[in-house]
């Protein structure tokens, strides 16, 4: 961007004259010229006029810098190039305008906020400003277009990374199992009901939580792993609920059934914690094509947050997708779709894709 | 390598992610100390794990401690009695081991905001903390689960003092008043152990070693240890040969620390009996190519350890999304989720069984090898291992369960 002082100077060198020289615009020889009105910058009205960049990486001096009538300033930033012209120019060929969304063949995506005579400026998804060559802009995948609805508040996208803690705890038999998960912090609960979601995220089905999986397989004992492995985390509100319900069965179970077994030395069950971190991350969405365009980006422990980790912490019991989307977008219909998903049955990169298919179905 | 070469790996948003977390860390120092700078998984690991934290924007350094011949005696003693092996130790070995440490203390030239100890050997450089202050993390890389009592009461008043200390499997911790991480070791895709091979580079290391590709192919890569149970490894081989026809290669090297080596080996050519479906091949160390070639021109991977530390050519077999069948023990239950990325097996019978099944369903072998190579990818490579070990830095200054940034 220009300082106005830049402008000012490069005003007072143009004489409130047009500077542009391009033969495109079939000035030949000699400048435009036309008359500008100092008052009408940034106006399509008579005396029209604005400052722009000759060269998109060349800088915000005064040497980069030159007055256009509001003709030839649309001309060279909103210009659809024809295929004739970009024949002799190189200039876009696709259908660009500032304000649309696209998306390239290198996986960049954004808005686009400049367009000069060899290159297109966007505003990618995760906020940096980048320039793109004509010969890149050729090999655009998708136009979106204009800006869809703004949302109220823009979604800012956070991305959760978790290291695991050991305890030093162990059970070698189903009394030790409760007597432990009685006391444990719920980070234990959270990792072992939780962390095989990320773990385990690319198998469908899912496996079952770590209880399940050790009951059955170290224990023997494949009726109670079947009851475990049916407690689903997606039904509830709070952690302190799936330790309740998980603590209830196997006390249920050994009231009835007398079990001494105990697992070999090794195959213990060893109570891990979650450590959890959160970041905000430099993406940001301020309407459904941005948010569609940020959701392929994340990396899967930002999907795991907004989906898995917001329902617990919310009074709602509503992730935090479906809650921006009822909230700032008005997507009632599509937020409350999103909340009836079970997270739990898709890996997370199927999860990521219906999110985007849904989404895609709503922006039409 | 540079960092960015991993993402069409791991994914872009997993570098990113990286990144992201080494921005909270900018400019730290972390001082990295071991025995040696060369030999062994803790040096291949620093190697490969230093040079991505610098460009992460982490001032990572790497010292070594001197020491006499006579010490690394020692350590080697303790390292065996740590696995739960007998050992002689004298109090002159102990007197040899704090006199070391002491005399590396007055002379080692190390600066840092954390300082990162790997393995007993250095672990007495604690003594420092209570002069210079500074972070300390204990990374211990060996299998603590039945520890000669003698030797660990001996080390435990040092690693006490550690701010943290991180164990690779949950079974090789110990109980101890310190925050304890739990961080599994890792493979590198890009590395000649791992990396994709042409099927002429597979094809020629086959032909120098006399094997045809004209029959199943069942593998095991390790060294030749009573541990590793090779001959255990012929008999479920004989037991579906008997049904199904297959051939073993059993890979390895011997290891000049370890006289046993060379008796197993005899021992296994003797057992093979020279049985024409069965390869022993004495692989000289360093042959990662040749290693990588074998494995990913097997039908089946066996891993049937009596013990095992980590394991990690059970990653290795797995990321070359190889069917894998292991024994439970060590790091191996992490890596193999029986019958969902491998199956694992508790003897000789449960070997074989587990190798007809997979020989008799081809399509639940691949995709228990696709589940395998995924497992690797999110769980077992560099990448994970780097997360790990900058969110390993953060926690020590944010100890809670819990931390958001904004």
């Amino acid at each position: 961007m220009f300082s106005p002082e830049t402008i000012l100077q490069a005003w007072e060198r143009s004489a409130g004259q047009c500077e542009c020289e391009k033969r495109i615009h079939k000035h030949f020889y000699t400048p435009c010229g036309k008359s500008l009105v100092w008052k009408a910058k940034g106006s399509p009205g008579q005396g029209g006029w604005d400052a722009h960049k000759i060269t998109p990486s060349g800088g915000d001096g005064l040497f980069n810098c030159e007055i256009l009538c509001w003709d030839c300033y649309r001309s060279v930033t909103g210009y659809l190039a024809s295929t004739k012209y970009s024949d002799y120019y190189q200039g876009p060929t696709q259908q660009v305008q500032i304000g649309d969304y696209i998306r390239l063949e290198s996986g960049d995506e954004g808005r686009v906020t400049e367009i000069s005579y060899d290159s297109v400026h966007i505003k990618t998804v995760d906020g940096v400003d980048t320039v793109v060559s004509n010969s890149e802009i050729r090999r655009i995948i998708t136009n979106y277009g204009q800006s869809s609805k703004q949302a109220k508040d823009p979604f800012r996208f956070y991305n959760l990374a978790v290291i695991k803690k050991l305890t030093g705890l162990k059970a070698k038999n189903l009394n030790e199992l409760v007597d432990n998960l009685e006391k444990v912090p719920d980070s234990v609960i959270y990792y072992h009901t939780h962390q095989f979601l990320q773990e385990h995220h690319y198998l469908n089905p899912e496996p079952a939580n770590d209880f399940a999986i050790w009951v059955t397989d170290s224990l023997g004992d494949n009726v109670l792993g079947e009851r475990l492995a049916n407690v689903n985390p997606f039904s509830f509100r709070d952690l302190e609920g799936i330790r309740e319900t998980l603590i209830n069965i196997i006390e249920e179970h050994l009231s009835q059934h007398a079990n001494h077994r105990e697992a070999l030395e090794g195959r213990e069950f060893y109570f891990i914690k979650s450590a959890r971190f959160i970041f905000p991350t430099p993406y940001v969405a301020h309407d459904l094509r941005e948010f569609v365009g940020v959701l392929r980006n994340i990396s899967l422990g930002s999907l795991y947050f907004h989906i898995f980790e917001s329902r617990l912490k919310s009074v709602r019991g509503l992730n935090d997708f479906s809650l921006w989307l009822i909230d700032s977008l008005g997507e009632e219909e599509t937020g409350r779709i999103i909340a009836c998903l079970d997270p739990y049955t898709y890996t997370l990169e199927g999860l990521r894709s219906s999110l985007i298919t849904l989404l895609e179905k709503s922006i039409k | 390598m540079s960092l960015d070469q991993y993402a069409p790996i791991v994914g872009k948003s997993a570098v990113e992610e990286l990144k992201l977390i080494a921005g909270k860390l900018q400019g730290k120092v972390v001082q990295n100390i071991n025995s040696t700078f060369s030999g062994g998984g803790v040096a291949e690991i620093l190697n490969r794990i230093i040079p991505l934290l610098q460009q992460l924007g982490i001032d990572a350094r790497w010292s070594i401690i001197e020491a006499a011949p006579e010490f690394y005696q020692v350590t080697k003693k303790f390292h065996n009695a740590l696995h739960g092996r007998k050992e002689d130790i004298t109090e002159a070995d102990y007197s040899l081991f704090i006199n070391t440490t002491k005399q590396n203390i007055e002379h080692l030239k190390i600066s840092g905001d954390i300082m990162f100890i790997h393995d007993p050997q250095p672990a007495g450089l604690i003594s420092m903390k209570q002069a210079i202050g500074k972070k300390w993390i204990w990374r211990c890389h060996i299998d603590l689960s039945h520890p000669d009592q003698e030797v660990w009461h001996f080390l435990e008043p040092f690693v006490t003092q550690y701010d943290a200390a991180v164990f690779s499997a949950p079974a090789f911790s110990r109980y101890l008043p310190i925050p304890q991480h739990l961080i599994s070791p890792s493979i590198d895709p890009l590395s000649d152990k791992n990396r994709d091979l042409s099927p002429d580079v597979i094809n020629k290391v086959l032909r120098k070693y006399g094997i045809e590709n004209d029959k199943p192919i069942i593998t095991q890569v390790s060294r030749f240890d009573y541990l590793k149970d090779p001959v255990g490894v012929i008999q479920a081989f004989e037991m579906v040969r008997s049904s199904i026809n297959c051939q073993l290669v059993f890979a390895g090297g011997t290891a000049s620390d370890d006289p046993e080596s060379e008796k197993v080996l005899d021992e296994v050519r003797e057992r093979a009996n020279s049985n024409p479906d069965i390869h022993i091949l004495l692989i000289p160390s360093g042959s990662d190519i040749e290693i990588n070639a074998l494995q990913r021109a097997s039908t089946i991977i066996l891993q049937k350890s009596l013990r095992e530390g980590f394991a990690l050519t059970v990653s290795e077999a797995l990321w070359k999304a190889k069917p894998v069948v292991a024994s439970a023990v060590g790091g191996i239950p992490l890596q193999v989720k029986n019958r969902i990325t491998g199956l694992l097996s508790h003897g000789i019978e449960g070997t074989a069984y587990a190798i007809r099944q997979l020989l008799a369903n081809p399509s639940y072998a691949k995709w228990l090898g696709e589940n395998g190579r995924e497992h690797v990818r999110h769980n077992f490579l560099i990448t994970r291992h780097l997360r790990d070990y900058l969110l390993l830095f953060l926690a020590l200054d944010h100890p809670e369960d819990l931390v958001h940034f904004t």
